[in-house]
């Protein structure tokens, strides 16, 4: 009698823990999904690049949380009983339960009555395991409102890709600065200084990566790094390092132009699909395309971009917005006519400065890049200077690090310190002072005082609001300083 | 050890003992019913009505089918003690005067006390002993009363002047107040069509003393779960203000609480009350049921709940409305 009494009692635990697992596993995933709905519908505002993947790991832990939690509420044996009670058996069968071991009259009798009443009881059409449609429904509202809000395309959702993209490129570009700076470490034939100035370079070039925030300044930056460390190549004496800060150079001129590559590639797959494509195709390739003008801050794709919008895809008017778009992936920057960039020199530009620190007379081989292509500057005079098309990473002198110059006190001279002149019985009389600036001033190395003036001008340009292009010639004149 | 056969010939005898009273007694069914659960479980009951309303011959009634001595004392606030359990009397035996006890009215199965409140303090005390001990000592001597023994008390709600209302410690004594109220129209029809008519309804006894006190035997035994039992506890806890996880409306309108006699109370009339629905358990609607009767005396309510209106009824209910079984 004890044994069919308990097989009973937890034959309705079981269908209690059924019914328990199925709640709780409905009301956590619906937990799940309402935090995932918060965290997609926040992502629409605040660029979150793993939205979609953080609100995947939410619901699959509450999930999983529903169903541990649903076993280990599990009624005990009493509570299953008396809810077997409540279905208006007044409490025969949690007494039973409660009586198994006694054997006494009035404990048989008990045990007897509830067992009948057991016999009757149908333990599923009492205790049937439901799913619970209400909140199945708000399950599947909010796992609707999910899909939706995660299909919306909007700026901050962009950025949080950019920003993505950005940081898995500029990660890459790390690893290839810190490869480089093993190697210079793994060979102790390198002279401390000159490793020690390498490894500035290095250090300077990954801050730079950091802060890029588009692809675009990711880029520029890769190229400002191969510059320097091909000129810091052709500085250093010990030739393993040139070696080094060549190969390192060579790798981040390279990604600079797989980078280019690919973004053409991307923008003309774009174009392709905006021709062929269907309306929606359309649509989509119009958004590749002001993607990729957010990514490089290309204004060319932005007004290709802008061309097939708003031609609402008229035959004629792709024309045009083809037109725009070769132009933009020929790399000319701009279209002819249209604008002129300035450019310093060139990447071979050979600058030779007089010992007083003015800028030396030299040709600039005008090679530099322009826009997201290449251009050919004309040559400069002078001062390495020149106008040329598209080409705007200028080219950056020797190195004047040993070199010495003077730093005054900023004190305005008198004439009287002037050295005078014979007069005519050829007699002249020459006298010291320590007013004058030149005496007052202190001799230093100039590769220190460029890198406080570098570091001065990259604050200054930074608080300015001046044109994102403004800024990055003003960091690379500067760059060029070393 | 009750046998099984035994039992369902007890429980067959409470059912006829509840109908045979229902003969004779027109509707109350509430109030028979909870008079027959205060027989069963040993305890003194409180009737308190307007008069007029059949409560002497509810327990007349009672009497009859149970085959009870029966004894009604008539409290005036002239009676005295002795006139309740008895005195001592001279009688002349044998050519000497000696001293024999004579029996009150007190010496019986059911003792009626007819408007209990009108007595004063020291002859109602006088009751105290009889109810609680079932004794009564009488100079040096203790007398035991007949069993089984009970006292059915009434008192009138109303015409409280001249009255002596019980004191607390005496209201705790009775396992059962009961509030006898008023026929309904159907039923009054019926009162009339036999009391005032040729129509005379005889009732039978059913049971007699010794069925009483074995079915007050099965009674103890039956089995109490501890979920039951637990809901019995929390709900006389409940009615103590003092208490953390009171109900609000106990602390707000409770002064003092149920004492554990008003537990023993609950459960042992729960008890009854399963055995008279031919269960072998206790079951949580038993408890509900026999809450009401078995607390509403014992709650002292504060001056806010009798300034709001609100008698132990009310409270009890929202008790019970806040205090769910397990």
């Amino acid at each position: 009698m004890d044994e069919q009494i308990r097989k009973f009692v937890y034959r309705i635990r079981g269908r209690l823990r059924e019914q328990q697992v199925v709640s709780n596993l409905v009301n956590w995933s619906a937990c799940g999904l309402l935090a995932a709905d918060v965290i997609s519908l926040a992502s629409l505002v605040v660029p979150f690049y793993y939205a979609v993947f953080s609100a995947a790991v939410i619901v699959a832990l509450l999930f999983a949380a529903g169903a541990v939690i649903g076993i280990c509420k599990t009624p005990k044996p009493m509570q299953a009983a008396l809810q077997a009670d409540a279905k208006g058996y007044k409490e025969k069968i949690s007494t039973a339960y409660f009586l198994i071991g006694r054997e006494d009259a009035f404990s048989r009798l008990q045990k007897k009555d509830a067992l009948q009443v057991m016999e009757g009881f149908a333990v599923r059409k009492e205790f049937p395991v439901r799913l619970p449609g209400k909140r199945l429904a708000l399950l599947a509202v909010l796992a609707l409102v999910f899909a939706l809000t995660i299909q919306v395309d909007t700026p901050a959702r962009k950025e949080a890709r950019t920003k993505h993209r950005v940081g898995q490129e500029a990660k890459e570009d790390i690893a290839r600065l810190e490869k480089v700076e093993k190697q210079i470490a793994e060979h102790k034939d390198i002279s401390s200084k000159e490793a020690e100035m390498l490894k500035e370079q290095l250090k300077q070039a990954g801050e730079e990566i950091k802060e890029a925030d588009t692809l675009a300044e990711l880029k520029k930056a890769e190229e400002r790094i191969a510059k320097k460390l091909e000129m810091a190549a052709g500085r250093m004496e010990n030739e393993t390092l040139s070696e080094i800060a060549q190969q390192g150079a060579k790798e981040a001129e390279d990604a600079a132009a797989g980078r280019e590559e690919e973004l053409a590639k991307a923008a003309k797959e774009a174009m392709e699909q905006a021709e062929n494509g269907s309306k929606k195709d359309k649509e989509k390739a119009c958004e590749s395309l002001e993607a990729l003008a957010d990514q490089t801050e290309n204004e060319a794709l932005e007004d290709a971009a802008a061309s097939y919008r708003d031609s609402d895809y008229a035959q004629n008017e792709y024309k045009n917005a083809q037109k725009k778009l070769e132009n933009a992936l020929n790399g000319d920057g701009v279209q002819p006519g249209d604008k002129q960039e300035y450019a310093q020199g060139g990447n071979e530009q050979q600058g030779e400065q007089n010992p007083s620190g003015n800028p030396g007379e030299g040709n600039g081989g005008a090679n530099g890049q322009g826009g997201s292509g290449n251009g050919s500057g004309e040559q400069g005079q002078s001062t390495g200077s020149g106008w040329n098309k598209g080409s705007k990473e200028g080219g950056e002198g020797p190195g004047r690090t040993d070199e010495s110059i003077t730093v005054p006190e900023g004190e305005v001279g008198s004439d009287d310190n002037l050295t005078g002149k014979a007069n005519s019985s050829g007699n002249r009389e020459t006298g010291k002072t320590n007013q004058s600036s030149a005496w007052s001033g202190s001799k230093v190395n100039y590769g220190k005082v460029s890198g406080a003036y570098k570091e001065k001008a990259y604050k200054k340009v930074e608080g300015s609001n001046y044109p994102v292009k403004l800024k990055d010639r003003i960091k690379n004149y500067f760059d060029g300083l070393n | 050890m009750i046998e099984e056969k035994t039992l369902q010939e007890m429980i067959g005898k409470i059912k006829a003992c509840e109908a045979e009273i229902g003969r004779g007694i027109i509707g109350q069914r509430g109030i028979i019913r909870q008079l027959m659960l205060a027989v069963l479980a040993d305890g003194n009951v409180l009737l308190e009505g307007v008069p007029g309303l059949g409560k002497t011959e509810m327990v007349k009634a009672v009497s009859k089918v149970f085959s009870m001595t029966f004894s009604r004392i008539q409290f005036t606030p002239d009676l005295m003690p002795a006139d309740v359990t008895g005195t001592n009397l001279i009688i002349k035996e044998e050519g000497s005067n000696v001293f024999q006890f004579e029996k009150g009215p007190v010496f019986a199965n059911l003792v009626l006390a007819d408007e209990i409140n009108r007595a004063t303090p020291k002859t109602q005390s006088a009751l105290l002993e009889a109810m609680q001990e079932q004794t009564v000592t009488v100079g040096k001597t203790t007398y035991p009363l007949p069993q089984p023994f009970m006292v059915l008390a009434t008192q009138n709600p109303i015409e409280n002047e001249g009255t002596y209302p019980l004191p607390e410690a005496q209201l705790d004594r009775f396992l059962f107040k009961l509030l006898v109220g008023f026929p309904t129209k159907e039923e009054l029809r019926t009162i009339m069509d036999i009391t005032v008519t040729n129509e005379n309804v005889e009732l039978q006894p059913v049971i007699d003393a010794n069925d009483i006190i074995m079915m007050r035997k099965a009674v103890r035994d039956m089995p109490v779960s501890d979920a039951v039992m637990d809901y019995a506890l929390t709900l006389v806890m409940a009615t103590h203000p003092e208490f953390k996880a009171s109900p609000e409306t106990a602390k707000k309108y409770v002064a003092c609480g149920a004492s554990p006699r008003a537990a023993q109370a609950i459960i042992k009339t729960a008890k009854a009350m399963a055995l008279m629905e031919g269960r072998y358990n206790v079951a949580f609607d038993d408890i509900a049921f026999v809450a009401y009767p078995a607390l509403r005396h014992r709650l002292i309510l504060n001056f806010e709940a009798i300034s709001a209106g609100f008698g132990p009824d009310y409270v009890i209910h929202e008790i019970l409305e806040a205090v769910k079984p397990v």
